[in-house]
């Protein structure tokens, strides 16, 4: 399986890089594609209604799939360790400024390619940093 | 008419090959059409009509870091 990210699907909806979508057909030849319960959500702002989306994922041949138990736990100690690493400083006081946020989508993009399947294809630069032991189609 | 092998494999006739634009070696997709009935088309022709479908001034790397809280610069 091939964890597809919101910005590869986004592109074929937006008319950007118009070859992305043969590459996705041809992958999809070959390996189940699947994109993440929060990469969907991502993706849903821009349709009208869930139907819609469905039905373009169905059209691409992705499923909607939510990680396994095993890529969950691989994205929340990468997550951890990215925010360890994390030097953002706040531009007035120069003290390091808390995450508020939860777990970032990129890492369960991430997650789900590498545990659960055999790679990722994304538009992300930070992905590609993070995950480098992944296969990227 | 066309008879189905063992395996359901078969011969597209001429005319169809021609009318569908298939070559040999190409993926095609079984689908119903809007009157319920099952059509031969090649795989990725309902994939079509969705590039473009949803225009945006804004490029998608904007789009994307907008949505993930980062920098355009982070995306291809």
């Amino acid at each position: 399986m091939i964890s597809i990210d919101t910005g590869i699907l986004l592109a074929i909806l937006r008319g950007e890089r118009k070859h992305r979508q043969a590459d996705l057909l041809s992958f999809g030849a070959k390996h189940r594609l699947a994109i993440c319960d929060a990469a969907f959500a991502e993706l849903c702002t821009v349709f009208q209604n869930a139907d819609e989306a469905e039905a373009f994922l169905a059209d691409h041949h992705v499923d909607v799939c939510m990680p396994s138990g095993l890529a969950l736990c691989e994205a929340g100690r990468r997550f951890k360790v990215y925010l360890k690493e994390r030097k953002a400083l706040c531009p007035g006081c120069g003290k390091p400024v808390p995450y508020r946020g939860t777990t970032a989508v990129d890492f369960l993009v991430g997650a789900l390619g590498l545990v659960d399947g055999v790679g990722i294809m994304t538009n992300d630069r930070q992905i590609r940093r993070i995950w480098k032991d992944v296969k990227f189609f | 008419m066309t008879t189905l092998t063992v395996k359901y494999s078969m011969v597209v006739p001429k005319e169809a090959r021609k009318e569908l634009n298939l070559r040999p070696g190409m993926k095609v997709d079984l689908q119903k059409n809007e009157r319920g009935e099952w059509v031969l088309v090649r795989a990725g022709a309902r994939a079509e009509k969705w590039i473009g479908k949803y225009p945006s001034s804004k490029p998608v790397a904007e789009e994307i870091a907008e949505l993930r809280g980062r920098e355009a610069s982070d995306f291809d």
